[in-house]
């Protein structure tokens, strides 16, 4: 018989890590969790600053505010931003929160990983940015300037922004990864008893193929980039046309992981946005089974469309018409899902609180980015839309309204959950409607922009579209502004408020909910009395 | 994952997934990002290659490093006067025994919100269940074991 952990009273009572440290060694999944938000909230407000600097830009025809190059650093890194720092992370952060919970779990399967995951992204970003404030200095000519996409050969020429946005893609990359696998193996062996995967909670189910997707995925990029650096600095011609190198295969690469990543950006949105409905429709999902098969085709066909992003870069017929009908193809099991949503709230007793509101007001404008992507792969229209402001508007439909509002659906719905705390309503509402408002009128113009020929990442532009410019870019500010109405309706709600329920909403399903609110965490501030 | 009666309390990792499935996964995995590395490969891609590789170690790694605990149990047996406390790590198996009269059950707060819960005699503490269930368990084993120990007394 040997002793087993042993350890004298009085030794473990003060060592635990407080202030900075406490949160830089974190493995507690709701700190970590709580970490993606913050940094993705942050970074959403950075992001989206930079494009207001754009917007103003395009407030009128003609160069006011920065020259040409300054403004295509802009856009590219507002894109990087929005998607790797706002937009991932808000969805790894809710991971973290909700998927222990839900599935019944103590933590997360990795702990320590888990923290490694979120701790590369700080410096990620800063890598991406730091570019603009060296260039202040004197070094360098700033940030990369070649958009989020990388396309040689300017990003082979480009300057020392494109090195730091490679690290920063390939130090992103490795927190995806280590984030992916710690989800995949959490939903594979750490669900409660009784819970067989057809059981799993839909936002599993959602998270178990974007990370499939993910580790599919990001070593193409990985690689994609790591060609681009030693094009660049060590004499090899992998994308250089001069060497015998092939600058299409570079976006054979990037698409091959970039269309994926926007399934990616969207898979988690559409697995909790079911369970909202459910809860504010007070009726079980309709068709989980349908949404699960859905959700795999997409994922299956998301890996075998990418080149309708260059369409007019020049390819075979057959190669066109396949990845134009593949692409079409997706839009059946998006069907089928949007047919499971409405058929959720159909005849259910429903009631708008803000999630519901944004949930619902997700499908419409969600659906508008869906539609509109359907015009796109139509191989014959897209060579007039290609590269166009019609571009624009459509992935934004897709990104801003079906990936940042359905994040902020799942912010009030679980809201409560995570800080006891309600919310304060009223203002929750009006934050909705600002934000669908204004982000309507920021964007349906470039549609009509986009179709009568204005060309995307521009700076200045013919005098025909100068009103529609002129009112996206009110729209773009009143968008910006609403934002910091969010960020005060969260500020509000972690600080104070109504004591959130344990159930919080009147339907809600899950196990998530079976806990208090917030899940039991600081119980125990006093030591509880021996016996 | 926790069972509790009126002499035991049993917890062990939830471990949910099947050796058979995890291999599954595994093998669907490395069949998927293997051929995507290979045809890039082919068209001369070859750096996709190195990092597909590095990942799906890490991948395995970390199946590997989960499932070898997945036979872990802790168990909390009362025998007559005595409690024993079971531990089982990767097949080893650890016992304790305290004399019901001296044992005291502590939780504490421990590092970032997570509760710990002991079990001890004298200079003597075991922990119970630190990966293996959350704080509303560790209460709810606590304030089991309590109610045992009372009527011991
Ligand atoms: C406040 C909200 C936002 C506004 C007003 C906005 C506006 C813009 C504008 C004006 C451009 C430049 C278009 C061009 O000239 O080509 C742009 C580019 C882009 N934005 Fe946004 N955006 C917003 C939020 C987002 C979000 C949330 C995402 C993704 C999660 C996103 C992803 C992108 C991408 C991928 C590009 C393309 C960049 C490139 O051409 O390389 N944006 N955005
Ligand atoms: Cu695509």
């Amino acid at each position: 018989m040997s002793t087993t952990t042993v350890a004298h009273h009085d030794e473990h009572h003060d060592d635990h890590p407080t202030g900075i440290m406490r949160w830089l060694t974190t493995t507690n999944h709701k700190d970590i969790g709580t970490m993606y938000l913050t940094f993705s909230l942050v970074m959403f407000l950075v992001g989206g600053s930079m494009i207001l600097g754009i917007r103003a830009e395009l407030f009128k025809p003609g160069l006011q505010l920065m020259n040409p190059e300054f403004f295509n650093q802009l856009i590219g890194v507002h894109a990087l931003i929005m998607i790797f720092a706002a937009l991932m992370p808000a969805a790894t952060g809710f991971a973290n929160w909700m998927l222990p919970l839900q599935i019944g779990a103590p933590d997360m399967a990795l702990p320590r990983l888990n923290n490694w995951g979120f701790w590369i992204l700080p410096p990620s970003a800063i890598l991406l940015t730091l570019p603009f404030t060296l260039a202040l200095f004197g070094v360098g000519d700033g940030a990369l300037a070649t958009g989020w996409t990388f396309y040689p050969p300017l990003s082979v020429q480009g300057g020392i922004g494109v090195d730091f946005a490679i690290f920063a893609v390939h130090l992103l990359g490795i927190s995806s990864v280590l984030g992916s696998i710690n989800i995949i193996v959490t939903i594979y062996n750490m669900r409660a008893p009784g819970m067989t995967l057809m059981k799993m909670p839909m936002f599993a189910w959602g998270w178990l193929i974007t990370a499939f997707l993910l580790i599919a995925t990001i070593p193409v990029l990985a690689g994609a980039v790591t060609m681009l650096l030693t094009d660049r600095h060590f004499g090899t011609h992998f994308f250089d046309a001069a060497g015998g190198g092939d600058p299409i295969m570079f976006q054979h690469l990037f698409w091959f992981f970039g269309h994926p990543e926007v399934y990616i950006l969207l898979l988690p949105v559409w697995g909790f946005i079911p369970q909202i409905l459910q809860t504010f429709s007070r009726k079980p999902m309709y068709g989980y089974k349908a949404q699960v098969y859905s959700l795999w085709s997409i994922g299956a066909l998301a890996v075998v469309v990418w080149a309708h992003h260059f369409f007019t870069a020049g390819m075979p017929v057959p190669a066109l018409l396949y990845f134009m009908y593949s692409t079409m193809a997706i839009s059946l099991p998006l069907a089928v899902l949007f047919y499971c949503w409405i058929r959720t709230m159909w005849k259910g007793s429903m009631s708008f609180e803000t999630p519901m509101l944004f949930t619902v007001g997700w499908i419409i404008l969600f659906g508008i980015g869906g539609l509109t992507g359907l015009v796109l792969a139509d191989v014959a229209a897209d060579a007039q839309y290609h590269n166009s402001y019609f571009v624009v508007a459509h992935f934004h439909y897709t990104l801003f309204a079906g990936g940042i509002m359905g994040i902020m659906a799942g912010v009030y719905y679980w809201l409560p959950k995570m800080t006891g705390h309600m919310y304060n309503e009223k203002l929750g509402k009006t934050h909705f409607w600002l934000t669908a408002i204004s982000f309507n009128v920021t964007f349906i113009p470039q549609f009509f922009v986009g179709l009568a020929g204005m060309p995307r990442r521009i700076p200045d532009y013919a005098l025909q579209f100068a009103e529609f410019n002129m009112i996206s870019t009110v729209g773009a500010f009143v968008l910006g502004l609403s934002q910091l109405l969010f960020v005060y309706i969260i500020i509000s709600c972690v600080k104070g408020g109504k004591k959130a329920t344990d159930r919080v909403w009147e339907g809600a399903q899950g196990l998530e909910w079976t806990l208090s609110s917030p899940p039991p965490y600081h119980s125990f501030t006093e030591q509880p009395v021996v016996k | 994952m926790l069972s509790i009666c009126e002499t035991q309390c049993i917890t062990r990792p939830n471990a949910s997934a099947s050796t058979e499935s995890v291999c599954k996964l595994l093998l669907s995995l490395l069949v998927f990002s293997g051929l995507i590395a290979l045809a890039f490969l082919h068209v001369g891609a070859w750096m996709v290659l190195p990092f597909a590789g590095l990942e799906l170690v890490l991948v395995v790694l970390a199946f590997v490093v989960v499932l070898r605990h997945s036979g872990d149990y802790e168990k909390i047996t009362f025998v007559q006067d005595q409690v024993e406390i079971e531990q089982s790590v990767l097949g080893e198996i650890k016992h304790v025994r305290f004399l019901c009269y001296w044992t005291r059950i502590t939780l504490r707060e421990g590092e970032n919100g997570k509760t710990s819960l002991w079990i001890g005699s004298h200079h003597q503490e075991v922990e119970f269940g630190r990966g293996t269930m959350d704080n509303a368990q560790r209460e709810q084993v606590a304030s089991h074991l309590k109610r045992i120990l009372l009527k011991t007394k």
